[in-house]
Protein backbone atom coordinates (compact mmCIF):
# COMPACT_ATOMS: atom_id res chain seq x y z
CA UNK A 1 0.00 0.00 0.00
CA UNK A 2 2.89 2.39 0.71
CA UNK A 3 3.39 2.30 -3.03
CA UNK A 4 0.46 4.01 -3.86
CA UNK A 5 0.89 7.09 -1.58
CA UNK A 6 3.88 10.13 -1.00
CA UNK A 7 3.82 12.82 1.66
CA UNK A 8 6.37 15.68 2.19
CA UNK A 9 6.15 17.80 5.08
CA UNK A 10 6.67 21.86 5.27
CA UNK A 11 5.77 22.22 1.98
CA UNK A 12 4.78 26.44 1.67
CA UNK A 13 7.08 28.66 3.86
CA UNK A 14 4.81 30.96 5.43
CA UNK A 15 2.49 28.94 7.81
CA UNK A 16 3.19 27.45 11.02
CA UNK A 17 3.41 24.19 9.65
CA UNK A 18 1.90 22.47 6.11
CA UNK A 19 2.21 19.17 4.50
CA UNK A 20 0.84 17.69 1.30
CA UNK A 21 -0.27 14.14 1.02
CA UNK A 22 -1.23 11.72 -2.06
CA UNK A 23 -3.40 8.77 -1.74
CA UNK A 24 -6.26 6.85 -3.28
CA UNK A 25 -5.72 9.28 -6.18
CA UNK A 26 -6.33 12.53 -4.01
CA UNK A 27 -3.60 15.10 -3.46
CA UNK A 28 -4.10 17.52 -0.33
CA UNK A 29 -2.51 20.19 0.86
CA UNK A 30 -2.77 21.24 4.42
CA UNK A 31 -1.73 24.27 6.67
CA UNK A 32 -2.04 24.25 10.39
CA UNK A 33 -1.71 28.17 11.99
CA UNK A 34 -1.78 28.21 15.52
CA UNK A 35 -2.02 28.81 18.99
CA UNK A 36 -3.35 32.40 17.31
CA UNK A 37 -6.15 34.12 19.09
CA UNK A 38 -9.11 33.33 18.93
CA UNK A 39 -12.42 35.30 18.55
CA UNK A 40 -14.04 36.28 21.20
CA UNK A 41 -17.36 33.85 20.70
CA UNK A 42 -14.65 31.23 19.72
CA UNK A 43 -13.11 31.25 22.72
CA UNK A 44 -12.55 28.32 25.50
CA UNK A 45 -11.60 28.97 28.73
CA UNK A 46 -9.44 25.32 29.58
CA UNK A 47 -8.90 24.63 26.06
CA UNK A 48 -7.78 25.29 22.44
CA UNK A 49 -10.53 25.94 19.96
CA UNK A 50 -10.09 23.80 16.82
CA UNK A 51 -11.05 25.52 13.47
CA UNK A 52 -11.42 22.68 9.98
CA UNK A 53 -11.74 23.95 7.10
CA UNK A 54 -12.02 21.82 3.48
CA UNK A 55 -11.64 23.67 0.06
CA UNK A 56 -12.55 21.14 -3.08
CA UNK A 57 -9.91 20.94 -5.69
CA UNK A 58 -12.57 23.06 -7.53
CA UNK A 59 -15.27 25.52 -7.49
CA UNK A 60 -16.43 26.38 -3.32
CA UNK A 61 -17.20 24.37 -0.73
CA UNK A 62 -20.46 22.93 0.06
CA UNK A 63 -22.58 20.59 2.35
CA UNK A 64 -20.47 17.59 1.62
CA UNK A 65 -17.28 19.68 2.71
CA UNK A 66 -19.34 20.83 5.78
CA UNK A 67 -19.92 17.07 6.80
CA UNK A 68 -16.56 16.44 6.10
CA UNK A 69 -15.25 18.73 8.32
CA UNK A 70 -16.90 17.58 11.14
CA UNK A 71 -15.85 14.10 10.46
CA UNK A 72 -12.34 15.20 10.66
CA UNK A 73 -12.89 17.65 13.74
CA UNK A 74 -13.83 14.87 15.29
CA UNK A 75 -11.28 12.51 14.76
CA UNK A 76 -8.48 14.94 15.44
CA UNK A 77 -10.04 16.47 18.61
CA UNK A 78 -8.93 13.72 20.72
CA UNK A 79 -5.57 13.51 19.11
CA UNK A 80 -4.68 17.28 19.55
CA UNK A 81 -3.73 17.58 23.33
CA UNK A 82 -6.22 20.88 23.40
CA UNK A 83 -5.96 21.66 27.06
CA UNK A 84 -2.19 22.30 26.66
CA UNK A 85 -3.09 25.91 24.60
CA UNK A 86 -5.95 27.30 26.19
CA UNK A 87 -7.80 29.90 25.09
CA UNK A 88 -5.82 29.98 21.64
CA UNK A 89 -7.58 28.91 18.24
CA UNK A 90 -5.91 26.20 15.67
CA UNK A 91 -6.54 26.71 12.44
CA UNK A 92 -6.25 23.39 9.69
CA UNK A 93 -6.92 24.25 6.81
CA UNK A 94 -7.40 21.70 3.94
CA UNK A 95 -6.93 22.33 0.08
CA UNK A 96 -7.93 19.29 -2.18
CA UNK A 97 -5.59 19.57 -5.25
CA UNK A 98 -6.07 17.11 -7.11
CA UNK A 99 -8.85 14.17 -7.94
CA UNK A 100 -8.93 10.71 -9.66
CA UNK A 101 -10.63 11.39 -13.00
CA UNK A 102 -13.20 8.99 -12.14
CA UNK A 103 -14.55 11.55 -9.58
CA UNK A 104 -14.59 14.54 -10.67
CA UNK A 105 -18.31 14.29 -11.40
CA UNK A 106 -19.43 13.15 -8.08
CA UNK A 107 -20.97 15.65 -6.36
CA UNK A 108 -24.30 13.19 -5.29
CA UNK A 109 -25.70 10.06 -4.96
CA UNK A 110 -23.54 6.75 -3.29
CA UNK A 111 -21.08 7.45 -5.96
CA UNK A 112 -20.48 10.48 -3.79
CA UNK A 113 -20.17 9.19 -0.26
CA UNK A 114 -17.50 6.58 -2.31
CA UNK A 115 -15.87 9.21 -2.80
CA UNK A 116 -15.73 11.03 0.70
CA UNK A 117 -14.37 7.74 1.70
CA UNK A 118 -11.73 7.15 -0.51
CA UNK A 119 -10.57 11.38 0.78
CA UNK A 120 -10.42 10.78 4.39
CA UNK A 121 -7.07 9.34 4.49
CA UNK A 122 -5.33 11.61 2.62
CA UNK A 123 -7.35 14.42 4.84
CA UNK A 124 -6.19 12.56 7.92
CA UNK A 125 -2.60 12.16 7.36
CA UNK A 126 -1.93 15.55 6.22
CA UNK A 127 -4.03 16.99 8.71
CA UNK A 128 -1.70 15.04 11.16
CA UNK A 129 1.93 15.56 9.70
CA UNK A 130 1.18 19.45 9.52
CA UNK A 131 0.33 19.69 12.93
CA UNK A 132 3.30 17.95 14.10
CA UNK A 133 5.52 20.15 11.63
CA UNK A 134 3.66 23.21 13.48
CA UNK A 135 4.52 21.54 17.02
CA UNK A 136 0.79 21.86 18.31
CA UNK A 137 0.95 19.51 21.40
CA UNK A 138 -0.49 15.89 20.64
CA UNK A 139 -1.90 12.94 22.34
CA UNK A 140 -1.00 9.87 20.02
CA UNK A 141 -0.71 9.83 15.98
CA UNK A 142 -2.90 7.63 14.00
CA UNK A 143 -3.46 6.23 10.65
CA UNK A 144 -6.79 5.85 8.40
CA UNK A 145 -7.33 3.29 5.81
CA UNK A 146 -10.14 2.84 3.48
CA UNK A 147 -11.29 -0.01 2.19
CA UNK A 148 -14.23 -2.03 0.43
CA UNK A 149 -16.06 -5.01 0.94
CA UNK A 150 -17.07 -7.12 -2.36
CA UNK A 151 -20.71 -7.74 -2.48
CA UNK A 152 -21.48 -11.46 -2.17
CA UNK A 153 -17.46 -12.57 -1.71
CA UNK A 154 -17.20 -10.34 1.74
CA UNK A 155 -13.97 -9.36 0.67
CA UNK A 156 -12.43 -6.50 1.98
CA UNK A 157 -9.23 -4.44 -0.47
CA UNK A 158 -8.47 -0.83 -0.66
CA UNK A 159 -11.27 1.94 -1.84
CA UNK A 160 -10.38 2.73 -5.78
CA UNK A 161 -6.60 1.00 -6.41
CA UNK A 162 -8.77 -1.87 -8.26
CA UNK A 163 -7.55 -4.57 -5.38
CA UNK A 164 -11.18 -5.26 -5.14
CA UNK A 165 -11.06 -7.56 -8.72
CA UNK A 166 -14.17 -5.28 -9.97
CA UNK A 167 -16.95 -6.71 -8.15
CA UNK A 168 -19.52 -4.90 -7.45
CA UNK A 169 -19.15 -3.13 -3.61
CA UNK A 170 -21.55 -3.56 -1.00
CA UNK A 171 -19.69 -0.72 1.92
CA UNK A 172 -17.21 1.28 1.72
CA UNK A 173 -15.23 1.87 4.98
CA UNK A 174 -12.38 4.38 6.60
CA UNK A 175 -11.18 3.25 9.86
CA UNK A 176 -8.45 5.11 11.93
CA UNK A 177 -6.27 3.82 14.46
CA UNK A 178 -4.03 5.36 16.96
CA UNK A 179 -0.63 4.05 17.55
CA UNK A 180 -1.05 2.49 20.92
CA UNK A 181 -4.14 0.25 18.83
CA UNK A 182 -7.35 2.78 19.45
CA UNK A 183 -9.90 3.02 17.12
CA UNK A 184 -10.46 6.64 16.57
CA UNK A 185 -12.35 6.75 13.34
CA UNK A 186 -15.16 4.49 11.56
CA UNK A 187 -16.93 6.00 8.90
CA UNK A 188 -18.61 3.89 6.42
CA UNK A 189 -21.25 3.93 3.51
CA UNK A 190 -23.33 1.41 2.19
CA UNK A 191 -24.89 -2.24 3.67
CA UNK A 192 -23.18 -4.43 6.31
CA UNK A 193 -23.39 -6.72 8.60
CA UNK A 194 -21.25 -8.01 11.95
CA UNK A 195 -19.30 -10.61 9.87
CA UNK A 196 -18.73 -7.62 7.68
CA UNK A 197 -17.56 -5.59 10.20
CA UNK A 198 -15.26 -7.85 12.12
CA UNK A 199 -13.36 -8.61 8.60
CA UNK A 200 -13.02 -4.84 7.82
CA UNK A 201 -11.98 -4.28 11.10
CA UNK A 202 -9.22 -6.75 10.74
CA UNK A 203 -7.98 -5.73 7.97
CA UNK A 204 -7.88 -1.88 8.87
CA UNK A 205 -5.84 -2.81 11.38
CA UNK A 206 -3.32 -4.96 9.54
CA UNK A 207 -2.97 -2.14 7.41
CA UNK A 208 -2.65 0.40 9.89
CA UNK A 209 -0.39 -1.06 12.02
CA UNK A 210 1.12 -4.28 11.24
CA UNK A 211 3.26 -4.59 14.10
CA UNK A 212 1.15 -3.26 16.46
CA UNK A 213 2.36 -0.08 17.24
CA UNK A 214 6.03 0.39 17.51
CA UNK A 215 8.72 -0.82 15.04
CA UNK A 216 12.30 -1.07 17.10
CA UNK A 217 14.63 -1.77 13.99
CA UNK A 218 13.58 0.12 11.24
CA UNK A 219 16.20 2.67 9.97
CA UNK A 220 14.56 5.86 9.44
CA UNK A 221 14.36 7.67 6.41
CA UNK A 222 15.98 4.54 4.41
CA UNK A 223 15.13 1.84 2.40
CA UNK A 224 16.21 -0.76 4.82
CA UNK A 225 13.49 -2.87 6.60
CA UNK A 226 10.97 -0.84 5.06
CA UNK A 227 7.03 -1.53 6.74
CA UNK A 228 4.50 -2.04 4.56
CA UNK A 229 1.85 -0.61 7.20
CA UNK A 230 0.61 2.81 7.17
CA UNK A 231 1.87 3.81 10.23
CA UNK A 232 5.47 2.28 9.01
CA UNK A 233 5.17 5.04 6.15
CA UNK A 234 3.68 7.91 8.52
CA UNK A 235 7.06 6.96 10.60
CA UNK A 236 9.14 7.42 7.65
CA UNK A 237 7.75 10.17 6.45
CA UNK A 238 8.35 11.89 9.78
CA UNK A 239 11.99 10.70 9.50
CA UNK A 240 13.06 11.72 6.78
CA UNK A 241 11.67 15.22 7.47
CA UNK A 242 13.61 15.70 10.55
CA UNK A 243 16.70 14.37 8.90
CA UNK A 244 17.01 16.94 6.99
CA UNK A 245 15.90 19.55 10.07
CA UNK A 246 19.02 17.66 11.99
CA UNK A 247 21.10 18.53 8.62
CA UNK A 248 23.10 21.08 9.78
CA UNK A 249 24.45 18.31 13.07
CA UNK A 250 26.59 17.28 10.51
CA UNK A 251 25.96 13.90 12.14
CA UNK A 252 24.83 10.95 9.01
CA UNK B 1 19.27 8.49 13.54
CA UNK B 2 18.53 5.07 14.76
CA UNK B 3 14.33 4.62 14.89
CA UNK B 4 14.27 4.36 18.09
CA UNK B 5 15.92 7.49 19.07
CA UNK B 6 12.69 9.43 17.83
CA UNK B 7 9.75 9.90 19.61
CA UNK B 8 6.15 10.33 18.06
CA UNK B 9 3.66 11.92 20.05
CA UNK B 10 1.89 9.20 22.53
CA UNK B 11 5.26 7.31 23.10
CA UNK B 12 6.02 7.07 26.78
CA UNK B 13 9.45 7.71 27.35
CA UNK B 14 11.19 4.84 28.78
CA UNK B 15 12.24 4.68 32.68
CA UNK B 16 15.83 3.86 32.04
CA UNK B 17 16.46 6.78 29.20
CA UNK B 18 15.29 9.10 32.25
CA UNK B 19 18.05 11.33 34.26
CA UNK B 20 17.41 10.11 38.04
CA UNK B 21 18.85 12.15 40.17
CA UNK B 22 17.63 11.65 43.75
CA UNK B 23 18.72 15.16 44.90
CA UNK B 24 16.57 17.08 42.12
CA UNK B 25 13.00 16.78 40.72
CA UNK B 26 13.23 16.09 37.24
CA UNK B 27 12.24 18.98 34.86
CA UNK B 28 10.69 18.72 31.17
CA UNK B 29 11.05 20.85 28.89
CA UNK B 30 9.30 21.19 25.69
CA UNK B 31 8.11 18.11 23.79
CA UNK B 32 7.37 15.93 26.74
CA UNK B 33 4.32 16.17 29.31
CA UNK B 34 3.88 14.27 32.38
CA UNK B 35 0.82 11.90 33.18
CA UNK B 36 0.62 11.15 37.04
CA UNK B 37 1.62 9.66 38.47
CA UNK B 38 5.33 8.53 37.20
CA UNK B 39 4.71 8.38 32.82
CA UNK B 40 6.58 10.38 31.09
CA UNK B 41 5.14 10.68 27.36
CA UNK B 42 5.90 12.73 24.48
CA UNK B 43 3.29 15.26 22.88
CA UNK B 44 5.82 16.14 20.09
CA UNK B 45 8.06 14.41 17.35
CA UNK B 46 11.72 14.32 17.51
CA UNK B 47 14.72 12.79 19.58
CA UNK B 48 14.88 12.80 23.30
CA UNK B 49 17.97 14.72 24.78
CA UNK B 50 18.57 14.76 28.68
CA UNK B 51 21.07 16.39 31.03
CA UNK B 52 22.40 14.41 33.63
CA UNK B 53 23.35 17.08 36.13
CA UNK B 54 20.68 19.21 35.34
CA UNK B 55 17.96 16.39 35.79
CA UNK B 56 16.31 17.62 32.71
CA UNK B 57 15.05 15.44 29.97
CA UNK B 58 13.77 17.66 26.66
CA UNK B 59 13.00 17.40 22.85
CA UNK B 60 14.95 19.11 19.87
CA UNK B 61 12.26 20.90 18.50
CA UNK B 62 12.42 23.49 15.30
CA UNK B 63 9.60 25.15 13.61
CA UNK B 64 5.93 25.88 14.60
CA UNK B 65 5.11 28.96 16.46
CA UNK B 66 7.16 30.66 19.00
CA UNK B 67 5.52 30.86 22.63
CA UNK B 68 6.42 33.41 24.83
CA UNK B 69 8.78 32.40 27.81
CA UNK B 70 10.45 34.68 30.60
CA UNK B 71 13.81 36.47 30.25
CA UNK B 72 13.46 35.73 26.08
CA UNK B 73 15.27 37.75 24.24
CA UNK B 74 12.52 39.00 21.23
CA UNK B 75 11.76 41.42 18.13
CA UNK B 76 8.68 43.01 18.07
CA UNK B 77 6.97 45.32 16.27
CA UNK B 78 5.22 48.45 17.42
CA UNK B 79 1.69 48.58 16.35
CA UNK B 80 -0.09 51.16 18.16
CA UNK B 81 0.28 52.88 21.72
CA UNK B 82 -2.07 53.33 24.59
CA UNK B 83 -1.92 55.46 27.53
CA UNK B 84 1.30 54.16 29.22
CA UNK B 85 2.79 51.40 26.89
CA UNK B 86 3.08 50.43 23.10
CA UNK B 87 0.86 47.71 21.85
CA UNK B 88 3.08 45.15 20.35
CA UNK B 89 3.23 42.00 18.14
CA UNK B 90 5.28 38.90 19.08
CA UNK B 91 3.91 36.81 16.19
CA UNK B 92 1.31 37.66 13.54
CA UNK B 93 -2.23 36.92 14.48
CA UNK B 94 -1.86 36.50 18.01
CA UNK B 95 -2.77 38.99 21.40
CA UNK B 96 -0.24 41.73 21.71
CA UNK B 97 2.50 42.15 24.12
CA UNK B 98 2.57 45.70 26.21
CA UNK B 99 5.82 47.70 26.42
CA UNK B 100 5.46 49.74 29.12
CA UNK B 101 6.54 53.63 27.97
CA UNK B 102 9.11 53.96 31.06
CA UNK B 103 10.57 50.50 30.39
CA UNK B 104 13.34 51.72 28.19
CA UNK B 105 16.80 52.97 30.03
CA UNK B 106 16.63 56.23 31.54
CA UNK B 107 13.49 56.79 30.45
CA UNK B 108 11.01 59.63 31.91
CA UNK B 109 7.26 60.74 31.16
CA UNK B 110 9.29 63.78 29.27
CA UNK B 111 12.05 61.33 27.59
CA UNK B 112 10.41 58.48 26.50
CA UNK B 113 11.27 57.09 23.23
CA UNK B 114 8.78 58.21 20.66
CA UNK B 115 7.94 54.80 18.45
CA UNK B 116 6.23 55.07 15.37
CA UNK B 117 3.63 52.13 14.25
CA UNK B 118 5.66 49.29 12.71
CA UNK B 119 9.19 50.34 14.50
CA UNK B 120 11.04 47.28 15.40
CA UNK B 121 12.38 47.19 18.95
CA UNK B 122 14.54 44.57 20.88
CA UNK B 123 12.91 43.51 24.04
CA UNK B 124 12.94 40.92 26.58
CA UNK B 125 10.19 39.19 28.11
CA UNK B 126 9.38 40.16 31.50
CA UNK B 127 5.82 38.50 32.11
CA UNK B 128 4.73 35.80 29.84
CA UNK B 129 1.21 35.73 28.96
CA UNK B 130 -1.39 34.11 31.98
CA UNK B 131 -4.28 32.56 29.87
CA UNK B 132 -6.63 31.94 32.86
CA UNK B 133 -6.33 35.54 34.32
CA UNK B 134 -6.46 37.02 30.35
CA UNK B 135 -3.50 38.73 30.66
CA UNK B 136 -1.21 39.40 27.71
CA UNK B 137 2.55 39.20 28.13
CA UNK B 138 5.08 42.36 29.13
CA UNK B 139 7.92 43.28 27.46
CA UNK B 140 10.42 45.57 29.34
CA UNK B 141 13.90 46.79 27.25
CA UNK B 142 15.68 47.12 31.21
CA UNK B 143 17.73 44.38 32.66
CA UNK B 144 16.05 44.64 36.24
CA UNK B 145 19.41 43.69 37.76
CA UNK B 146 21.64 46.27 36.47
CA UNK B 147 18.64 49.16 35.16
CA UNK B 148 20.57 49.20 32.29
CA UNK B 149 19.37 48.86 28.79
CA UNK B 150 22.16 45.90 27.82
CA UNK B 151 21.53 45.94 24.08
CA UNK B 152 18.06 46.25 24.35
CA UNK B 153 15.96 49.03 22.81
CA UNK B 154 14.72 49.98 19.74
CA UNK B 155 16.42 49.03 16.34
CA UNK B 156 16.86 51.72 13.61
CA UNK B 157 17.83 51.12 10.18
CA UNK B 158 19.17 47.92 8.97
CA UNK B 159 16.85 44.97 7.83
CA UNK B 160 14.46 42.20 9.19
CA UNK B 161 15.34 38.69 8.37
CA UNK B 162 12.87 35.82 8.99
CA UNK B 163 14.56 32.65 10.22
CA UNK B 164 13.51 29.47 11.99
CA UNK B 165 13.06 29.38 15.74
CA UNK B 166 15.59 26.64 16.35
CA UNK B 167 18.21 28.74 14.49
CA UNK B 168 17.07 31.85 16.60
CA UNK B 169 18.31 29.38 19.38
CA UNK B 170 21.43 28.74 18.14
CA UNK B 171 22.38 32.09 17.20
CA UNK B 172 22.03 32.92 20.89
CA UNK B 173 24.19 30.09 22.25
CA UNK B 174 27.05 32.45 23.80
CA UNK B 175 28.96 30.36 26.35
CA UNK B 176 32.01 28.77 24.74
CA UNK B 177 30.87 25.24 25.08
CA UNK B 178 27.04 25.71 23.95
CA UNK B 179 28.69 27.79 20.61
CA UNK B 180 30.85 24.51 19.65
CA UNK B 181 27.39 22.62 19.97
CA UNK B 182 25.67 25.37 17.98
CA UNK B 183 28.13 24.93 14.81
CA UNK B 184 27.24 28.25 13.40
CA UNK B 185 30.78 29.81 12.54
CA UNK B 186 29.07 31.93 9.62
CA UNK B 187 28.53 35.14 11.66
CA UNK B 188 32.38 35.32 13.28
CA UNK B 189 33.50 34.77 9.55
CA UNK B 190 32.08 37.57 8.15
CA UNK B 191 32.92 39.68 11.30
CA UNK B 192 36.57 39.36 10.80
CA UNK B 193 36.28 41.86 7.67
CA UNK B 194 33.54 43.82 7.68
CA UNK B 195 32.06 45.52 10.60
CA UNK B 196 27.93 44.96 11.81
CA UNK B 197 25.28 44.71 14.14
CA UNK B 198 22.79 41.81 14.36
CA UNK B 199 19.74 40.90 16.52
CA UNK B 200 18.86 37.63 17.67
CA UNK B 201 15.11 37.42 18.52
CA UNK B 202 13.89 34.23 19.96
CA UNK B 203 10.24 34.67 18.14
CA UNK B 204 12.41 34.18 14.97
CA UNK B 205 13.47 37.13 13.91
CA UNK B 206 17.19 38.31 13.04
CA UNK B 207 17.77 41.86 12.43
CA UNK B 208 21.27 42.74 10.60
CA UNK B 209 23.04 46.54 10.17
CA UNK B 210 25.71 46.86 8.64
CA UNK B 211 25.61 50.76 7.40
CA UNK B 212 25.53 50.19 3.93
CA UNK B 213 22.40 47.93 2.24
CA UNK B 214 24.34 46.00 -0.04
CA UNK B 215 26.17 44.47 2.90
CA UNK B 216 23.34 44.22 5.33
CA UNK B 217 21.27 42.09 2.97
CA UNK B 218 24.54 39.51 2.12
CA UNK B 219 24.84 39.29 5.89
CA UNK B 220 20.95 38.62 6.34
CA UNK B 221 20.72 35.96 3.13
CA UNK B 222 23.98 34.36 4.19
CA UNK B 223 22.49 33.45 7.76
CA UNK B 224 18.95 32.76 6.30
CA UNK B 225 20.79 30.23 3.82
CA UNK B 226 22.84 28.82 6.54
CA UNK B 227 19.50 27.76 8.47
CA UNK B 228 17.04 26.80 5.32
CA UNK B 229 19.69 24.74 3.85
CA UNK B 230 21.00 23.70 7.06
CA UNK B 231 24.83 24.23 6.13
CA UNK B 232 27.60 22.03 8.00
CA UNK B 233 30.37 23.90 9.59
CA UNK B 234 32.68 23.37 6.28
CA UNK B 235 30.11 25.05 3.92
CA UNK B 236 29.80 27.69 6.15
CA UNK B 237 33.33 28.71 5.49
CA UNK B 238 32.75 28.54 1.86
CA UNK B 239 29.77 30.32 1.83
CA UNK B 240 31.64 32.75 3.71
CA UNK B 241 33.99 32.78 1.45
CA UNK B 242 32.06 33.50 -1.46
CA UNK B 243 30.06 36.62 0.41
CA UNK B 244 33.00 38.34 1.60
CA UNK B 245 34.96 38.11 -2.06
CA UNK B 246 31.15 39.44 -3.84
CA UNK B 247 30.77 41.98 -1.52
Amino acid sequence: MPSHQSAQVNTLPHPDGSATVSSNGYTVLCTVNGPLEAQRRDEQPLEAFIEVHIRPANGVGGPPERSLESTLLSFLHPIILTPALPRSLIQITLQILSVPPTAQTLRTGSAASVARIALLPSLAHAAQLALLAARIPMRTVACVASLAVVEGTGEVGVVGVGETGGGKVEAVHAVGYSRQGKCLLWEMSGRGDGRGMKAVEGEARRRCLVEGGKGEDVVMGGVEGRREDLMGWLEGTIGGWLKGQQRWKGES
Amino acid sequence: MAYSDVLLPGDEVPQEQLPSNPKKALSIGPGLRHIPPSTISATSVGALNVDWRRNAAWMDVNGGRYLPSTNDPIIVRVTGSSGEAFNCQITPYTSYAALPHLSFQDATKKTRPQLANGALVYARIATPAAHLLHIDPELTCIDPSTGKSEGLGPLKGGMLFKISLGMARRLLMTSKRAKEDAKIIILDRLGEKWGFEVAVGRNGYLWVDANDIQRTMAVGRAITEVDEQGLVVQEQEALAQKVLKQG
